[in-house]
C-alpha cells in the first residue's frame, strides 16, 4: 500500500471512528443539514431576487451582490469592504459560500443565524444604509414581491420574511465536489502529490487543523492572532467614524478614544475576546483574497508566513511553526488545489 | 497515432484546466463597442468599457 | 451613479495607453437616469459628449429636464437640435440597446467596468484599477 493510500485510509478511519467534529478531522461536504426554510425552491429564488435588488440600499446604488459578487466567490476583492457612498467600512467582506455551515456570522459573531444576520448590513450606516421599516414598505409596494412572498413563504411581505428568503438563498450556496471531498471519499488521485504533502502538514506540523477542521474547515470560535492594522486605516477619518460608531452602539465606554478594532470583545465584553475575530472557513480560500478581518494580507504566501512566524504581536494563540520554504509551498498548493469546489453558476435574476 | 496524441492532449488539457481556474485565471468578457462614445487611441493596450448611470 | 474621480485619474495618468468607452445603464427606478443618458447622447451628436458627460457627473443628482437644458446651454449646444432630440427620444433606442447588452452580460450594478474584459463591480479606489492596468501593461510587453 502506498503512503498516499495509507494517508487516506487513516483519515477516513478517523472520520468513521469519531464522526465528531470535536475530534478535529477533515470532513467532506456531501450531505448538509439544510433548515426548514431551505426546502422550497421558491424561497431560494425569492431570496436571490432580493439579494440582487438595489432597493435594499438607502440610495438604490447597492445590493447584497455589490460586495458579495458571485464572480469573486461572493467577496469583493477589497481589503476593506466596499461601503455606502461617502462612508468607509472597516472590515473585509467574507464569502457567503457555505454559510449554512457557520454557527456565527460576521467577524465579531454578533449574529447566530443567517436570518438574524440579514438585516445588519442593510441597516448599517456604512453599508447599505436603509431603515428597516422603510425597506418593508418599499418591498410591499412591489406587486410581484407580494405575490412571491405568498407563493414562497405563505406569508405577507415582512422584515422577517425578507430575512428568511435571503437566508434561504445563501444556504443554497454550497461549495461542492472540491478535490479534498473527492479525496476524503476515497479518490486518491483527486489530489496532486504536492497537495497531499501540504495536507500532511495541514493536519500535522503546521497545526492548521487545530482551528480549521470539519466540513467547513473552521472551529466556529474567535481568536486573537495579532493581525496588524494598517496605519493609514487607523488614521483614516472616515474609518475612525465607523470604528467609534460601532463601538458606541455596542456600549463600549471609551469609544471616543478607540484606535483599533476590538473584534468580538465589543460584543461580549469578555476579556478572552479582546481583539478576537471569527475563524474563517478555508473552503474557496484561493478566491477570497485579501485575507484576515481587515484584509491585511494580499496573498496566501503572506498568510502562511504570518502563521509560520507565530502570528502577530500580543497573541497567545500561535507559536512559530518552523516550516521550510518547500513546506510552505506544499501547504499553499493544498489550500489552492484541494479546497476549491465546482464553480457556482449564478445568473442575475430579473428584478421586479 | 495522430488521434492518440490529440486525445492525450485533450485529456491533459481537461485535467489542467480546473487547476488554471483555481489558480486565479480570470474570466474575460468580450463586450461589443459598437458606436458608443469613446476617448483615447484605438490601438491603446488598455480598453476600459464602463456601464454607468448618471443619477 | 457614474464612475467617479478614480477613472478620470486613470485617464490622466495613463494618457495614450487607455481607450475609454461609455455604455449607458440607467437604473429604471431613478427618475432622471434615462433622460440624462439621452442628453449625453444628444450632446454626442453635436460632438460634445465628454463635455456633457463631465457636467452630468459633476451636477448629479440635479438632472431634471430643465437642468439638462441648462447644461446643454452651458456647453454651447445648438439648443433647437438638442431639444428636438430630447422631445423625439431620438437616442432612446441606443440606450435600450446598451440596456439589453448589460442584461445579456448579467450586470446588476452601476458602475460596472471592464478592463480588457475583466469585470469590476462597483466604484473602486484608484489603486485597485491601477493594479489591474499595470498588470495588463506588463502582459502586453511580454
Amino acid at each position: 500500500m502506498s503512503s498516499n493510500n495509507i494517508l487516506v485510509v487513516t483519515l477516513c478511519f478517523i472520520i468513521l471512528l469519531t464522526g465528531n467534529p470535536a475530534a478535529k478531522t477533515l470532513e467532506p461536504i456531501d450531505s448538509l443539514p439544510l433548515s426548514e426554510n431551505n426546502k422550497g425552491y421558491k424561497a431560494i429564488e425569492l431570496g436571490k431576487r432580493l439579494f440582487f435588488d438595489r432597493r435594499l440600499s438607502g440610495d438604490g446604488t447597492m445590493s447584497c451582490a455589490t460586495c458579495h459578487i458571485p464572480d469573486m466567490a461572493f467577496t469583493d476583492g477589497m481589503e476593506i469592504s466596499l461601503s455606502y457612498p461617502t462612508t468607509k467600512n472597516w472590515r473585509n467582506t467574507p464569502t457567503v459560500i457555505n454559510s449554512v455551515l457557520h454557527r456565527y456570522f460576521f467577524w465579531d459573531g454578533r449574529a447566530k443565524t443567517l436570518e438574524e444576520q440579514a438585516p445588519f448590513p442593510i441597516m448599517s450606516s456604512f453599508e447599505m444604509n436603509l431603515n428597516l421599516d422603510y425597506l418593508e414598505e418599499k418591498i410591499r409596494q412591489v406587486p410581484e414581491y407580494n405575490r412571491d412572498f405568498k407563493d414562497a413563504l405563505n406569508e405577507e411581505v415582512s422584515l422577517k420574511g425578507i430575512a428568511k428568503a435571503l437566508a434561504a438563498f445563501q444556504k443554497s450556496l454550497i461549495s461542492r465536489n472540491a478535490p479534498l471531498d473527492r479525496y476524503l471519499k476515497g479518490d486518491t488521485n483527486a489530489l496532486s502529490e504536492d497537495a497531499k504533502k501540504g495536507m500532511e502538514l495541514f493536519v500535522g506540523k503546521a497545526g492548521c487543523i487545530k482551528c480549521h477542521y470539519g466540513k467547513a474547515l473552521m472551529d466556529n470560535k474567535f481568536h486573537h492572532l495579532g493581525v496588524p492594522e494598517r496605519p493609514e486605516h487607523i488614521e483614516d477619518p472616515q474609518i475612525a467614524i465607523t470604528r467609534r460608531f460601532v463601538a458606541k452602539i455596542h456600549g463600549y465606554k471609551d469609544y471616543k478614544l478607540l484606535k483599533e478594532d476590538l473584534g468580538r470583545y465589543l460584543i461580549t465584553k469578555d476579556k478572552k475576546d479582546w481583539k478576537a475575530f471569527k475563524t474563517p472557513s478555508l473552503r474557496e480560500v484561493s478566491k477570497t483574497a485579501p485575507y484576515m478581518h481587515n484584509g491585511y494580507y494580499q496573498s496566501l504566501e503572506e498568510v502562511i508566513d504570518f502563521f509560520n512566524r507565530g502570528g502577530g504581536e500580543g497573541n497567545k494563540a500561535l507559536r512559530p511553526l518552523n516550516l521550510t520554504t518547500t513546506e510552505k509551498a506544499y501547504l499553499k498548493t493544498f489550500l489552492i488545489e484541494a479546497l476549491t469546489g465546482e464553480e457556482l453558476k449564478i445568473t442575475h435574476p430579473e428584478i421586479p | 497515432m495522430r488521434k492518440l496524441i490529440s486525445s492525450i492532449f485533450i485529456i491533459a488539457l481537461s485535467l489542467l484546466l480546473p487547476l488554471f481556474h483555481s489558480l486565479g485565471a480570470e474570466h474575460r468578457v468580450s463586450v461589443p463597442v459598437d458606436n458608443s462614445p469613446y476617448q483615447g487611441p484605438e490601438n491603446a493596450p488598455i480598453r476600459i468599457i464602463k456601464f454607468l448611470d448618471y443619477q | 451613479m457614474g464612475v467617479g474621480p478614480a477613472i478620470q485619474k486613470i485617464m490622466r495618468e495613463y494618457k495614450g495607453k487607455v481607450r475609454l468607452v461609455i455604455k449607458h445603464y440607467p437604473y429604471k427606478y431613478r427618475d432622471f437616469a434615462f433622460i440624462s443618458s439621452e442628453a449625453a447622447l444628444a450632446a454626442h451628436e453635436q460632438g460634445k459628449f465628454w463635455e456633457m458627460h463631465e457636467l452630468l457627473l459633476k451636477r448629479s443628482p440635479r438632472l431634471d429636464r430643465r437642468s439638462l437644458e441648462q447644461y446643454a446651454t452651458e456647453i454651447g449646444l445648438d439648443m433647437q437640435r438638442f431639444k428636438e432630440a430630447m422631445d423625439k427620444k431620438k437616442f432612446a433606442p441606443l440606450i435600450e440597446k446598451d440596456l439589453k447588452l448589460a442584461q445579456s452580460l448579467d450586470l446588476y450594478n452601476t458602475p460596472t467596468i471592464f478592463i480588457n474584459g475583466i469585470k469590476i463591480v462597483g466604484n473602486r479606489p484608484y489603486d485597485y484599477y491601477k493594479r489591474i492596468i499595470d498588470e495588463e501593461l506588463r502582459n502586453v510587453k511580454q
